[in-house]
């Protein structure tokens, strides 16, 4: 059987990257006698699979992943089992049960809602410079790219990959945005390319950026994978 | 106080996990409650300090003492080094992020030479004075253990208190009498002189070295060692190291702390038994940890049990010297394996039989690894010389076995530099590597896999304390690197890989180890110019470390290169672990006659650890 976890991300877990982050996983799973399932084959490996995976540094507010079982077991005993063996920083907040054939959440999610708070600082005025840069007619972003199978620095416009976005405050940005395997904007590039703009060079990661819900998209519109039924 | 670490700086650096701590199974006590305030220190980076079955077992050790509680801390990597000292961030512990300065204990593990620069560094990062007699009744005490503290005179003005032999047994004595002597208010110095009265304590600063007049045959200015004795009285002349009497008995971290971060060796580990019966002449290891023992079968299967199911690790590791000398090992490993099908075991030193072969195959359920054999020496003579219980044979046979059952990769080790090397035994180990080659090729095409791959690496031999071997010269740098060259030129066959390396590396690891107390000044004016992180071949500063040498004239003529006569009063002479120096002296000449040493489940050989010991192979009845 297959379940759906929610889980949050932060603390001092935000420093764990994701292969690192789903080896922590497995063994919490196997230290709470939850009957996770192995692939068939030469080299068995559990079957657990991430929406998306969340960068070093950031905070997940409601990360979603699935596990199959070899048995059956109750939701809440899922949950509450491993959340029994998991560290602070990180918590299983839901645990449903999905039915067998539907689509992987990894091939589900389209977008994802982020919060990007920026360090406060005098002299700068962050909602007329985050104005000004959102609502430029095409935003150009340096990233490493493919051309003709030679990996090499492209140019990117990622405006469309923007879906909405609003100011929650003086310093504090939400961003709908790409997320997945089609089509994907980190927002981090976003906020680099913005201070490139405004004369810094310097890479001090003093930003904070949570990513706040993954959604997937149906006919209408935006479906959040961590509350379903949610539009 | 504790420290805060910015989250832009963690995200500034490689892997940032290294800093954070929060670990599954790591501990927490209230510091309000704690008397003693002990920092673990491992001298090298997060992801090899964790792979340390030592950190784990003293970790939890010490953590079970009432009132005492037990941190860690790494060496920080360069990246890390640079950020903290920009920010003046001091070096401090992952539990509580405590500044190191801030604790009673800061205790350094000594697992090898090459690690010693980091010792300076680590202590200069957290501002507590490099010399121990800079240091006031506001420092932490430092103290240092584990293999390297056998010799401990290259750090003794660093260290305040050495530690000798196996940490399970008289810490929580050492931490009752610093738990009375912090009420009492007396001055750091008092304190030492009655540490120096436990078993297994040395306080450097508590004796004297003194020298001879005339500088050493062959050398410009430095005269040998005349003599090590105690500058006051009530002060023992000789440390003798502490053991565990019974394995069974002593604790086990059956819940390891678990690291985020992928480290070196990430799984679990279980010992089976401490020492070898081996007495290979090389090996420190071997006469260090005397007398073996046996950890009973019960044992192991409730902690590998315990350890499973606290940790979730799919993989457990055996470890021991030696696995092949636990009596009942296959049964012991069949039975793991039937009972957690999904946990991966593997053993670090398996001889290849018709037995190993047939587990082998079980354990890894069909994937074929590579084999290894530790060969050391290229023919039967120099083998025998140095108490090697391996033969051509041997070798020959289990690689038939082998290679009929498709295995396809074969390592071979060796050292070159041992003592009575000759071409001809260089030349062997070319042979031994092309008869393998041939064992391969007798075998019928379709009974073998389809290619073969034979690799040989070879290692510098570099004579340790408390072996056989202290008394001989270390060969130059220029001859380890001409032997290597001419091994390279007898390898001619396409299926055989030669790996060879630096010798500077080993030169100083061979001065490092048989240094003594006017050696501290070359560690710290090699750290002066940079050194850090020596075992770390990209990090290694071979200039530098030329220049500290010729800045503290250091006569490697004197440390190195120079045989020892039968008279020579070691660095090491004042501290007893356990085999006398009157053994490993007859074991040299034995050694130099090529005379074959039995191992300790065959005949005892008298090597004066049954006197120290109350248990384990010395007193098993024999088999004669």
């Amino acid at each position: 059987m297959k379940k759906q976890l929610v889980f949050y991300k932060g603390g001092r877990l935000k420093f764990v990257g994701h292969l690192d982050l789903m080896r922590t996983l497995q063994r919490a799973i196997t230290r709470a006698a939850i009957p996770l399932a192995y692939s068939q084959g030469f080299n068995p490996h559990p079957q657990m699979s991430f929406a998306s995976p969340l960068a070093l540094g950031w905070t997940g507010e409601q990360e979603v992943m699935e596990i199959k079982l070899e048995q059956e077991m109750a939701d809440d005993a899922v949950m509450n089992q491993l959340n029994a063996q998991l560290p602070e920083g990180l918590n299983i907040i839901r645990c449903r049960t999905i039915e067998e054939g539907a689509p992987s959440v990894m091939a589900q999610v389209q977008a994802a809602l982020y919060r990007i708070v920026f360090p406060s600082e005098e002299r700068t005025s962050w909602p007329a410079l985050i104005d000004d840069y959102m609502r430029q007619e095409s935003i150009l972003l340096q990233k490493m790219g493919k051309v003709r199978g030679r990996k090499q620095r492209v140019e990117v416009d990622v405006k469309p990959l923007i879906f909405d976005w609003q100011l929650e405050d003086a310093q504090t940005l939400l961003l709908l945005c790409a997320c997945g395997s089609e089509q994907n904007l980190k927002p981090d590039l976003l906020v680099h390319a913005l201070y490139q703009q405004m004369g810094r060079e310097e890479l001090k990661f003093e930003e904070q950026i949570t990513r706040l819900e993954l959604f997937g998209k149906s006919e209408f519109g935006y479906q959040s994978l961590s509350h379903p039924g949610e539009i | 106080m504790s420290i805060h670490i910015p989250d832009s700086l963690l995200l500034s650096v490689q892997k940032p996990a290294r800093y954070i701590g929060g670990e599954v199974n790591t501990i927490h006590k209230d510091l309000s409650s704690i008397d003693t305030h002990f920092c673990f220190c491992f001298p090298d980076v997060y992801d090899v300090g964790m792979c340390h079955l030592g950190l784990q077992l003293l970790y939890h050790e010490i953590n079970r003492y009432e009132g005492v509680y037990c941190e860690r801390s790494f060496a920080p990597w360069p990246d890390m080094e640079e950020a903290m000292r920009k920010h003046q961030i001091p070096l401090y512990s992952l539990e509580t992020f405590t500044p190191l300065k801030e604790f009673d204990f800061v205790g350094f593990t000594l697992q090898y030479e090459m690690s010693y620069t980091n010792i300076l560094n680590m202590l200069d990062l957290a501002g507590i004075p490099l010399y121990s007699h800079e240091r006031t009744d506001d420092d932490p005490l430092v103290i240092a253990g584990g293999p390297n503290a056998y010799n401990p005179e290259p750090l003794a003005d660093f260290i305040d208190l050495f530690y000798m032999g196996e940490g399970e047994v008289e810490y929580e004595h050492l931490f009752k009498e610093y738990a009375a002597h912090k009420k009492s208010g007396k001055s750091r110095r008092e304190f030492l002189k009655l540490a120096a009265q436990i078993p297994g304590m040395y306080v450097p600063a508590l004796y004297d070295v003194f020298y001879e007049e005339e500088p050493a045959e062959g050398c410009l200015h430095t005269p040998r060692i005349q003599k090590i004795v105690p500058n006051q009285p009530g002060v023992p002349e000789k440390v003798s190291k502490v053991m565990v009497s019974d394995m069974d008995s002593a604790s086990y971290p059956t819940h390891p702390i678990i690291p985020y971060l992928q480290i070196v060796h990430d799984r679990a580990v279980m010992e089976i038994f401490r020492g070898c019966i081996r007495g290979c002449r090389f090996c420190q290891a071997g006469m260090i940890y005397r007398p073996v023992r046996m950890k009973s079968r019960e044992c192991i299967l409730q902690w590998v049990n315990e350890t499973l199911k606290a940790t979730g690790y799919d993989e457990i590791s055996l470890t021991s010297l030696s696995s092949n000398d636990y009596p009942g090992l296959y049964d012991l490993l069949r039975e793991i394996h039937h009972t957690y099908p999904h946990v991966n075991v593997s053993l670090p030193s398996l001889r290849v039989d018709a037995f190993s072969l047939q587990l082998m195959e079980e354990l890894a359920q069909g994937k074929k690894s590579g084999l290894t054999f530790a060969a050391e020496a290229g023919t039967q003579r120099l083998r025998d010389v140095i108490n090697k219980g391996i033969t051509e044979e041997e070798i020959l046979s289990g690689v038939k076995l082998a290679f009929e059952g498709k295995w396809d990769r074969v390592k071979l080790y060796f050292m070159l530099g041992l003592p009575t090397e000759t071409e001809e035994d260089i030349e062997g180990i070319a042979d031994l590597a092309g008869k393998i080659v041939s064992q391969w090729h007798n075998i019928p095409k379709e009974n073998r896999s389809r290619d073969l791959r034979v690799t040989v690496s070879t290692s510098f031999f570099v004579p340790k304390p408390f072996t056989p071997f202290q008394w001989c010269a270390q060969t130059e740098y220029q001859s380890y690197m001409d032997k290597q060259q001419f091994l390279n030129s007898k390898i001619y066959n396409k299926k055989i890989q030669y790996h060879c390396h630096d010798a500077f590396l080993s030169t100083l690891e061979g001065l490092l180890a048989r240094g003594d107390r006017r050696t501290g000044r070359l560690i710290y004016a090699a750290w002066k110019h940079g050194c850090r992180f020596d075992s770390w071949s990209d990090l290694f500063k071979e200039e530098a470390w030329r220049a500290a040498i010729e800045e503290t004239g250091t006569e490697l003529s004197y440390y190195c290169y120079r045989e020892r006569k039968e008279d020579e009063v070691f660095p090491w002479d004042h501290i007893d672990v356990g085999v006398t120096k009157q053994f490993l002296y007859r074991e040299y000449q034995n050694g130099l006659q090529g005379k074959v040493t039995p191992n300790c489940r065959q005949h005892c050989s008298g090597c004066g650890v049954r006197t120290l010991a109350d248990s384990g192979v010395c007193y098993e009845v024999k088999a004669e």
